[in-house]
Formats: C-alpha cells, sequence, structure tokens
C-alpha cells in the first residue's frame, strides 16, 4: 500500500523540525532569554540540554521510521511525548507554554492512530517484514 | 540518491524562505509598517524559495513537483501556524513576558500584521492541498 500523504507530511516536519531545533538550541545556548528560561526551570542545564537532544533524537527517528512505515515508531513517539509532557509538568512552572505543544501531540496521535488507511500502511509493512 | 538528497535540502531551504514571507507579514514596529512595504519584501521572499524550489525539483526530475510543492506548503502552513500559537501564548504568560526585550515587535499585533499572518498561513495551506488533490487527480487519470 502507498503512503498515506498525511505520514508524508508528519514525518518531513518531525524530520525538519529536529534538525532546525537543533541548530537553534545551539546557537542561542547562551542568548540571555534562555539563560533566564533555564533558571526558571527546576532541572539543571545539564539536564535540560540532555532532555531536548535525546527528544530532538527521538523525533528524527520517528520521522525517519514514519517513512519507512515502522509501526513501533507510533508508540515510540506516544510514549516519548508523555514522558516529557510528565517531564515539563514537574520541571516547569510556565503551564500555559505547554498548550500549544499539548494541541500537536494530539492532532499527531490522531493522524498516526485514527485513519483506516493509516492503521492499514503501518500493519503492512509490519507484515511484510519490511 | 544524492540528487535526492540535495533536492530535500534546498526544499527545506525554500520552505524557510516560504516561513520567512509569513514572519514578515507578522512583523510590527515601533510605527506601523505600510502594507506596500510588507508585501514587496515579502513577495521578494516568496518569489526566491520559489526559485529555490524550483532548483530542487530540477535535482528530482520536475516528475514529482506538484506534489512535492503541495506538500512543502502544508508542511510551512503548519509550522507556522504552530509558531504563532506559541508566540501567543508567550505573550499571555507574564513569566516569559518579563523576560523578553521590551523592544521585541516581531509577533506584536499590529493593524493588519494578524489579519496578514493568518491570511497567509491559511492560504499556504489551502494552495497546498489543492496542488496534492490536483496531483492524485492526476495520477488517477493514467
Amino acid at each position: 500500500m502507498k503512503r498515506p500523504l498525511s505520514i508524508t507530511i508528519i514525518a518531513w516536519i518531525f524530520i525538519v523540525t529536529s534538525v532546525i531545533g537543533a541548530a537553534e538550541i545551539a546557537l542561542t545556548a547562551h542568548s540571555h532569554i534562555t539563560q533566564e528560561l533555564i533558571k526558571k526551570s527546576l532541572f539543571s542545564p545539564m539536564v535540560l540540554y540532555l532532555i531536548s537532544f535525546i527528544t530532538l533524537s527521538i523525533n528524527f527517528i520517528c520521522g525517519i521510521a514514519f517513512l519507512k512505515g515502522k509501526n513501533w515508531s507510533r508508540y515510540l513517539y506516544v510514549i516519548t511525548g508523555l514522558i516529557a509532557f510528565g517531564l515539563n509538568i514537574i520541571g516547569s512552572e510556565m503551564r500555559m507554554m505547554m498548550i500549544p505543544g499539548a494541541i500537536f501531540f494530539i492532532i499527531i496521535i490522531m493522524f498516526l492512530f485514527i485513519p483506516k488507511n493509516t492503521n492499514v500502511f503501518f500493519k503492512q509493512i509490519k507484515q511484510d517484514g519490511m | 540518491m544524492i540528487r535526492k538528497i540535495i533536492s530535500i535540502i534546498i526544499y527545506i531551504f525554500a520552505g524557510i524562505f516560504f516561513s520567512a514571507t509569513d514572519s514578515i507579514l507578522f512583523v510590527a514596529g515601533h510605527q506601523p509598517i505600510p502594507l506596500s512595504v510588507k508585501l514587496v519584501i515579502g513577495g521578494f521572499l516568496l518569489i526566491m524559495g520559489l526559485i529555490l524550489f524550483f532548483i530542487g525539483a530540477l535535482f528530482s526530475g520536475l516528475r514529482y513537483w506538484l506534489r512535492d510543492l503541495g506538500i512543502l506548503l502544508i508542511v510551512v502552513a503548519v509550522l507556522q501556524a504552530f509558531t504563532v500559537m506559541v508566540f501567543f501564548c508567550m505573550y499571555l504568560t507574564p513569566d516569559i513576558q518579563s523576560i523578553m526585550p521590551k523592544d521585541m515587535y516581531l509577533y506584536q499585533y499590529s493593524q493588519n500584521a494578524l489579519f496578514l499572518g493568518v491570511g497567509y498561513i491559511i492560504l499556504m495551506g489551502a494552495v497546498g492541498a489543492l496542488l496534492v488533490r490536483h496531483y492524485k487527480q492526476k495520477m488517477q487519470e493514467y
């Protein structure tokens, strides 16, 4: 079965935003705003950078795996997303900033799990052993 | 394979130009920026993005340019909508407002910034969806 367009779009969004996000973190690490935001977090800077790096890496891997139709990538994204939200709730007092991410997360999950052709696409690849 | 990778990298840069067009439309300054100035700068960035896109399409053989442009425009629309939402939440968070420099005017709402910026996002998404639909219909004919 041909890859659904929604999956292609989601995959590319993940790949591009992971690369741009990594570059942005590297470029703005020493900026005044970033330093102030880090001070407001309960986690140390090292832990924050580690969480960001792991999340971006997993998103990048998920993007590639979505293109290849790997079924595990859907579940990996859900688990990573939920852990990231949990860490945000524990580590940050700026709850308002979690709203865009939450909306984005829910929309992506809907596109990954609800449409019939998407489910067929992911499960078919699994059956084919690709 | 290498040609495909090069075309994808060029597509990403084209997408950055399309996104920059939206940022220009959202910008508000100390004094309102004339609409004509915004449209000229935005139009220039848009044309640059299109030129880059077609250079990228040349690398992938021009066969799927309708589909690729459609997907790129949808991706840009989704990411810009997300960015606007993030900025909106930033303005509603007092902790962040206190950190932001006082002269930060990007995405601050002016007379026409919101209308133009959101309008551009909707237009990008709609044109992208139409191009993909057109591509699908064309494929079904063959």
